[in-house]
């Protein structure tokens, strides 16, 4: 059925349409004036097509708020806000987090690491340039060997190069989660370990770097000077910045004696594989990383050389070089029988490296993580590993202690008596070779030092343990 | 200023008064008047027309000889009054109109839904397959629903009662979309889909805290197979001479046998994982023919259109359809703009353990946002504008590096990240699948245990302007995690 509506003024038109007139314009003018005032008292900005919001998820009272109302924190506060993305992480209510902060006057003796992997190495002093509102770096010689800072010997201004050295030394001093529940190591969001000992102002916190330092009779690591307790966490303000630590993996493996037996292992490959080794690579790092190591943080159990040796002994391993009646992999003539052993070898080796950071500490520990070895083949194992996905190791402690359950059930320990243990190291990526840059004081070839940046890190904790590790 | 507006606020009703009552509603025929009313006196004018109405699909089972059975219980549990509603008639297109020119973005048309419509389908076994199951009437019926699996009260008398035996037994046999036989699962299978992966779609009944699994099966060429059993075998299948017409708000279909929510079919869901495309949430993208319409184009929402995705007034909310380009799971996607915020809720999930992840298009202008996951913050910020290369999700091309042909190790170094590549089940005319796609990533929210089964609620917000594309949910039960495949 058709239906037609008609919507019809009486014959009062003239003044019904005059009234009407006379309603809209009061009726705009009403808007108008609202609209104003709500605009004053409104939190919304809207500003070139771009609406930008107060979120009432973000707080104003942050752990990022000491940062910014302070005056001696501005190269903190340079760094934090050089990306958008800093200052909303750090005034998010969604997470607790522990902010250490070095002030303005003690960002004066940061070892530079990529001059640390060249023929000279350097220092830079940060500070805030008042009228560029921006930080500058003086750049001052240094010498590793004997750890002297020298002269000044120029001075950074690109942006690009102070960002990502000041936003790497920030995300090695953002911690997610409390930093006083009972431990000792907390993992900053940069991956780099930290060591907490004391509380409040008694706190001092150590990098992997000022644990090295520690055993120095006159260096002092960072500590508090002011805690600040706020809506999302604290902010502690340090007196130094903390130093991770600049030694890779690799460093640390090839100058220990007592892991040498492992590192043999895990550098013969070089001698006979034209591909190079599946283990190191020179990836841009001060010397040699792990190359499977990808921005994260990881364990590595080093067996003792008696235990490498045993294993030898056993069959459970083929060494590179013959030994006794032991045909090593060096001297194999058949192919086939001898990339099969450079293949179980490899495979071997990987199953010591774990992911996650895994330290003696106060607290007892009882959970399951991966290695960097992949299950190949079918098959049940302890752990239920599947078929692409990496054979597992089980850790255990009391919190002075760790023990290794393997997938085959067999166990292992930490030893903690000859202190090998919680090791720090930090396997760096830089945006190319230490050695394509000039040097930091400008000497040598290559493109200048201050188009060098650091690409991303990987942090390790090694142990040395009392067996080898198997996983089938 | 104050003082201007209070003066006009006196005034204003005055004035008003004068213009108002002046209007008349005259309806006229033939010169004749119909109607006659002050326009104050009226609510509302509404033009109604049989094209708009649509009848109950309940007019069509009522008259069916061969569901007389079920009918009963349809009509004794008072299910049958929620398969009344046709449209909300409170939805006017012409409100909203403005919002296609300010959406912004011109990619592909917009479109405004003209209608929010609603729309049912109810899947029910025939009175000889009722009987071959002892359900010969009422009380039998009755008796079958508290013998299998739905007496979880027995003090629940009540066949009204939405947590009584019966009525969840017929409940379950009730869905809040108006299906025809290809929207069940077929319609989805859309080009973007690999051929060789079987797919599957699921789907919320009325029954509540429930789920129906639809799986196309590759292999055997097999589709709309229900509650697939967990070793490959028994499957309720939808009978050929099913009623599929457009006249009314749904749709009814016989099947060949009687469909429970048991243990079994629980325990089945509750081990594997359960992707969920975004538009599969929304019931009324499927009502008002959005979903698998055809169209290459995008539709934009007033907020409020979609019950269960609830927005901020600064959000804009567009779905885009499935045109082959967008390298998406089924080929669509929803799209949040401006500093969004806004909360959805997902299909119910059985109890149990899960790894809840999100699928989404990282890109530069994504934002940086707050999620929530049943009101609790999941994490930290996430920066959706970080690019899937960046070391902190650090993806890889499969294939792209000798020493991990595969991408395995790059997948185990993605998920410490709290990132997974996207899955190798589904693709675009222009890349390998979404695995091998650098703009497809997947973001894992957490580990979470429900006590019991149900719906659940992510909210995301932004924290600055940004356009975010979310393509699917997914919940992974935890003791599926170790053999989860790689589509």
């Amino acid at each position: 059925m058709k239906r037609i509506f008609i919507l019809k003024n009486t014959n009062m038109q003239a003044i019904n349409q005059l009234m009407k007139r006379v309603t809209y314009l009061l009726y705009f003018f009403i808007i108008v004036s609202v609209s104003a005032i709500n605009a004053q008292n409104s939190s919304v900005i809207s500003k070139s097509n771009k609406t930008v919001a107060s979120i009432d998820s973000l707080s104003s009272n942050s752990v990022y708020k000491p940062v910014l109302s302070s005056s001696n924190t501005k190269i903190m506060n340079w760094a934090i806000t050089t990306d958008p993305f800093y200052k909303l992480y750090l005034s998010s209510l969604t997470t607790y987090y522990s902010l250490f902060v070095p002030t303005d006057e003690y960002l004066d003796n940061y070892i530079d690491p990529i001059a640390y992997g060249q023929d000279k190495q350097g220092v830079l002093k940060f500070w805030y340039n008042s009228n560029t509102a921006t930080v500058n770096a003086t750049v001052y010689k240094y010498d590793k060997q004997i750890g002297i800072v020298g002269d000044s010997v120029g001075v950074i201004t690109n942006q690009t190069f102070l960002s990502t050295r000041l936003v790497d030394l920030l995300n090695s001093h953002i911690v997610v989660g409390d930093v006083q529940s009972g431990k000792s190591f907390y993992m900053t969001r940069g991956n780099v370990p930290l060591k907490i000992e004391g509380s409040g102002i008694f706190m001092t916190v150590k990098g992997g770097a000022d644990i090295e330092n520690a055993t120095t009779a006159t260096a002092t690591p960072p500590h508090v000077m002011n805690v600040y307790s706020q809506t999302n966490g604290k902010t502690y303000f340090l007196n130094k910045p903390i130093s991770p630590t600049l030694k890779s993996v690799y460093k640390v493996l090839s100058e220990t004696p007592e892991f040498s037996s492992f590192y043999s292992l895990l550098v013969g490959f070089d001698n006979i594989l034209i591909t190079g080794s599946p283990i190191f690579g020179n990836i841009y790092g001060i010397d040699y990383n792990v190359k499977f190591f990808k921005t994260y943080n990881y364990t590595v159990y080093v067996p003792t050389n008696a235990a490498i040796q045993q294993a030898i002994s056993n069959g459970i391993i083929i060494p590179w070089d013959s030994q006794g009646s032991i045909v090593g992999i060096y001297n194999m003539t058949d192919k086939t029988t001898r990339d099969a052993a450079i293949s179980k070898l490899e495979r071997f080796l990987r199953y010591h490296f774990q992911d996650n950071s895994v330290f003696v500490d106060n607290l007892s520990v009882d959970k399951v993580y991966q290695s960097a070895t992949i299950k190949n083949v079918d098959g049940a194992t302890g752990f239920g590993t599947s078929k692409n996905k990496f054979y597992k190791i089980r850790v255990s402690g009391n919190g002075s202690d760790l023990t290794l359950t393997t997938e085959t059930g067999k166990t292992a320990h930490v030893l903690t008596e000859n202190g090998l243990y919680n090791i720090l190291t930090r396997d760096y990526v830089f945006s190319n070779r230490p050695t394509s840059f000039k040097n930091i004081d400008g000497t040598g070839t290559g493109t200048d030092f201050s188009t060098s940046s650091i690409s991303t890190s990987s942090t390790a904790v090694i142990h040395q343990i009392d067996n080898v590790l198997t996983f089938e | 200023m104050k003082t201007i507006i209070k003066i006009i606020l006196v005034f204003l009703p005055f004035v008003s008064s004068l213009a108002s009552t002046q209007d008349t509603i005259y309806v006229m025929r033939s010169g004749m008047v119909l109607y006659k009313k002050a326009i104050t006196d009226i609510d509302s004018i509404s033009f109604e027309n049989t094209s708009f109405n649509r009848q109950s699909v309940v007019n069509k089972i009522a008259k069916d000889p061969n569901f007389s059975i079920f009918y009963q219980g349809l009509v004794a549990t008072g299910l049958v009054d929620s398969l009344m509603v046709d449209r909300d008639k409170s939805y006017n297109w012409n409100q909203y109109k403005s919002l296609i020119a300010n959406q912004g973005g011109s990619d592909v048309q917009r479109e405004l839904p003209f209608l929010r419509r609603y729309g049912f389908t109810v899947l029910m076994e025939s009175d000889s397959t009722m009987r071959a199951n002892g359900i010969t009437d009422l009380e039998s019926m009755k008796a079958y629903a508290d013998a299998n699996v739905y007496n979880a009260d027995p003090s629940i008398i009540d066949v009204t009662n939405r947590q009584n035996s019966l009525n969840r037994f017929i409940a379950y046999h009730i869905i809040n979309k108006k299906l025809s036989i290809s929207k069940f699962i077929d319609a989805y299978d859309t080009n973007n889909m690999i051929k060789t992966v079987d797919m599957y779609e699921y789907i919320e009944s009325m029954c509540p805290n429930s789920l129906i699994e639809i799986k196309k099966e590759r292999s055997s060429g097999l589709t709309n197979l229900i509650n697939q059993s967990a070793d490959a075998g028994s499957a309720i299948h939808i009978i050929k001479n099913y009623n599929d017409n457009n006249i009314s708000n749904g749709y009814y279909y016989g099947i060949d046998k009687i469909m429970t929510y048991n243990s079994s079919i629980i325990e089945n869901l509750s081990g594997k994982r359960l992707r969920f495309d975004m538009a599969s949430l929304f019931p009324e993208l499927t009502n008002n023919n959005m979903r698998a319409s055809g169209k290459v184009q995008a539709w934009v929402f007033p907020n409020g259109y979609i019950k269960d995705l609830t927005c901020s007034q600064a959000t804009k909310v567009y779905y885009y359809n499935a045109n082959g380009d967008y390298c998406d799971y089924q080929g669509d996607d929803v799209f949040f703009a401006g500093v969004y915020d806004f909360t959805f809720t997902t299909l119910s999930v059985p109890a149990g353990a899960y790894e809840v992840r999100i699928g989404y298009g990282p890109n530069n202008g994504s934002g940086i946002a707050e999620v929530y996951f049943d009101d609790i913050p999941a994490g930290v910020p996430i920066d959706f504008r970080m690019s899937a290369t960046d070391p902190k999700i650090g993806y890889v091309t499969p294939g792209s590096q000798a020493d991990d042909p595969y991408g395995y190790e790059n997948d185990k170094a993605l998920r410490n990240h709290g990132y997974m590549k996207g899955p190798a089940s589904y693709t675009s005319r222009m890349t390998a699948n979404a695995r091998g796609n650098v703009n497809v990533s997947r973001k894992v929210l957490g580990t979470y245990m429900f006590m019991n089964a149900g719906n659940h609620r992510i909210t995301i917000k932004g924290l600055m302007d940004g356009t975010l594309m979310i393509d699917y949910i997914e919940f992974v039960p935890v003791s599926a995690l170790e053999s989860e495949d790689i589509n």
